[in-house]
C-alpha cells in the first residue's frame, strides 16, 4: 500500500502540470510585498544601524550577508538596489537568477533590520529560499531539461505547501497545550496588549465569546494542517483564512505578518492539469 | 520514465515523508531543545513560529518619560505608543516600524537593568537616553525621568506595575 502511494505521489510529481502562471504569481506577490517593505522601512535605516550596527563577525556571515556590503558604501545604496531588483523581477518573467538574488537580499535585510524583525520575515526568507526552485527559467539545455526543470518545480511547490501547513499545525497544537488558550484568557490579554490593537478598535468581550474565538482559531489552525490537502475543504480554508488574518491585520496591526500568510495562501490555489498525464524522462 | 529518474524521484518523496516526520515531533514535543545543528535549524528557520505564544502575550511594556524644565516636571509623554496611535490614525506602516524599533530598544534596556547592580552603567540606557533627548525630550532640560511601565494581562485580570524609575 505504501509502495503505490508512492508509486502515485512519484507519478504526480512527474506530471507536467500548468502551475508556472500560480507559481509566477506567487512569486511575484512576495516581490512586491518585499518592495512595500523596504519602502516603509527606508526612512529607519539611519536609526537602525546606528542602534544595531551590521558587522561582519564570520566567514559564514560575509556569505550570507554579501549584500549588505553596499551599506558600507551608503545604507540607503542597499535599499535602492534591492528595491530596483524587485522592480525588475516584478517585471521580467521569474527565473532562477532573480529568485535566488532576490532572496539573497531579502535575508540580508532581515538581517539589517533585526530588531525589528517578527515571524513574517521568517515565514518570507524560508519561502523565498523554496521559491528559487519553483521557475521554469532560463530553460536548460541538456537531455530532457524541461522535463527536470518541471519536476523540481513540482517538488518545491509541494515542499512549499508541506510546510505552511506545517506552520499551521504548529501554531495550533501550542496553543491547544496552553491553558490560556483553552480558557479563552488568551484571547482576553491579546485583547489587552497595549501595542498589539488597534487602538481604533474596542472590543468588549466577555469570557464567553473569548472562549469561543479562542477555539476558533485553535480548530482553524490544527484543521489547516490536516483539511487543507483534502480538496473540498480548500477553499472554504483559504476563504477563512483570509478574514482571519484580515482581522489580525486590523484589529492586531500585524499587516506585514497578515500580508505574507496571505500571499502564501497562493500556493494552494488548484492549477488544471495537462491532458498528457506521466513524463518519459 | 527512466527508471533512474522514478527512483531520484522515490528519494526525494521518502525525504519528503520524513521531514515531514520530523517536523511532527518537533511539534508533538516543543520541549525539545535547540542545542544541536539539525533541532535548531527545524526550531528556527523551517518551523517558524509558533505565533501568539502564552509567555509573548501577558505582559506589556510602555515607557513614560518626563522632564524638568524651570523647576517643574513636564506632563509625561509616551512617544512609542504615540508612533503605533499615529500608525493607525495617519495609515502610516513606518510608524508601526518606528514603534517597534523603540520598543526593542527599552525592553532589552529593561532587561539589562533588571540583570545589573548599577542601573547607570548599563550602556543600552545610555543609549535610549540619547537616543529619545535627540528625538523627544527638549534641549536645555534639567533632569529627565523613564518610567518603565508593565501591564500584564492573565486570567481575565489586568495589573499595572512601575517596573523601573530612572531619573538622570
Amino acid at each position: 500500500m505504501i509502495r503505490s502511494k508512492l508509486n502515485d505521489l512519484t507519478g504526480r510529481l512527474m506530471t507536467p502540470q500548468s502551475n508556472e502562471k500560480h507559481t509566477a504569481l506567487f512569486c511575484k506577490a512576495l516581490y512586491v510585498f518585499l518592495l512595500f517593505k523596504i519602502f516603509y522601512l527606508w526612512p529607519l535605516i539611519g536609526d537602525v544601524l546606528d542602534y544595531k550596527p551590521f558587522g561582519y563577525n564570520s566567514h559564514l556571515s560575509y556569505l550570507l550577508f554579501a549584500p549588505l556590503v553596499l551599506t558600507k558604501i551608503n545604507a540607503e545604496l542597499f535599499l535602492f538596489s534591492f528595491a530596483l531588483l524587485l522592480v525588475i523581477s516584478v517585471v521580467i518573467r521569474v527565473n532562477y537568477i532573480t529568485a535566488f538574488v532576490v532572496c539573497w537580499f531579502s535575508i540580508s535585510l532581515s538581517r539589517l533590520f533585526l530588531p525589528i524583525i517578527n515571524g513574517s520575515d521568517l515565514v518570507l526568507n524560508l519561502f523565498l529560499i523554496v521559491a528559487i526552485a519553483l521557475p521554469l527559467n532560463p530553460k536548460l539545455n541538456f537531455k530532457n531539461s524541461d522535463q527536470i526543470q518541471r519536476v523540481i518545480s513540482n517538488v518545491a511547490l509541494l515542499f512549499v505547501q508541506i510546510q505552511f501547513a506545517l506552520i499551521y499545525l504548529l501554531s495550533g497544537y501550542d496553543k491547544l497545550l496552553s491553558s490560556s488558550w483553552r480558557s479563552g484568557a488568551a484571547i482576553d490579554s491579546i485583547n489587552n496588549l497595549t501595542f498589539f490593537h488597534n487602538p481604533f478598535i474596542t472590543l468588549h468581550l466577555n469570557e464567553i465569546t473569548c472562549l469561543i474565538l479562542s477555539w476558533s482559531v485553535i480548530l482553524f489552525e490544527i484543521g489547516f494542517g490536516f483539511l487543507i490537502w483534502a480538496q473540498k475543504f480548500r477553499i472554504p480554508l483559504l476563504t477563512i483564512g483570509i478574514f482571519f488574518h484580515l482581522g489580525i491585520a486590523f484589529v492586531l496591526g500585524l499587516v506585514d505578518f497578515a500580508l505574507v500568510m496571505m500571499i502564501c495562501y497562493g500556493v494552494y490555489l488548484p492549477f488544471k492539469k495537462t491532458n498528457y498525464t506521466v513524463l518519459e524522462v | 520514465m527512466t527508471f533512474s529518474m522514478k527512483k531520484i524521484l522515490g528519494v526525494v518523496v521518502i525525504l519528503l515523508a520524513i521531514h515531514v516526520f520530523v517536523s511532527l515531533i518537533f511539534i508533538g514535543f516543543p520541549s525539545v531543545p535547540a542545542n544541536t545543528i539539525i533541532t535548531k535549524g527545524y526550531k528556527r528557520y523551517l518551523l517558524p513560529g509558533p505565533f501568539f505564544t502564552e509567555s509573548r502575550i501577558a505582559d506589556s511594556y510602555t515607557l513614560l518619560m518626563s522632564w524638568k524644565a524651570d523647576s517643574k516636571w513636564s506632563p509625561p509623554i509616551n512617544p512609542t505608543l504615540d508612533n503605533y496611535t499615529n500608525a493607525f490614525s495617519k495609515l502610516d506602516i513606518s510608524l508601526l516600524f518606528w514603534s517597534s524599533l523603540e520598543r526593542d530598544m527599552y525592553e532589552k534596556t529593561l532587561l539589562k537593568i533588571d540583570s545589573s547592580s548599577e542601573a547607570s552603567e548599563v550602556s543600552e540606557l545610555q543609549y535610549l537616553r540619547s537616543y529619545m533627548t535627540k528625538k523627544y525630550i527638549p534641549s536645555n532640560v534639567d533632569s529627565i525621568k523613564f518610567l518603565f511601565v508593565r501591564s500584564t494581562t492573565t486570567n481575565f485580570k489586568t495589573s499595572v506595575d512601575t517596573v523601573q524609575i530612572i531619573t538622570f
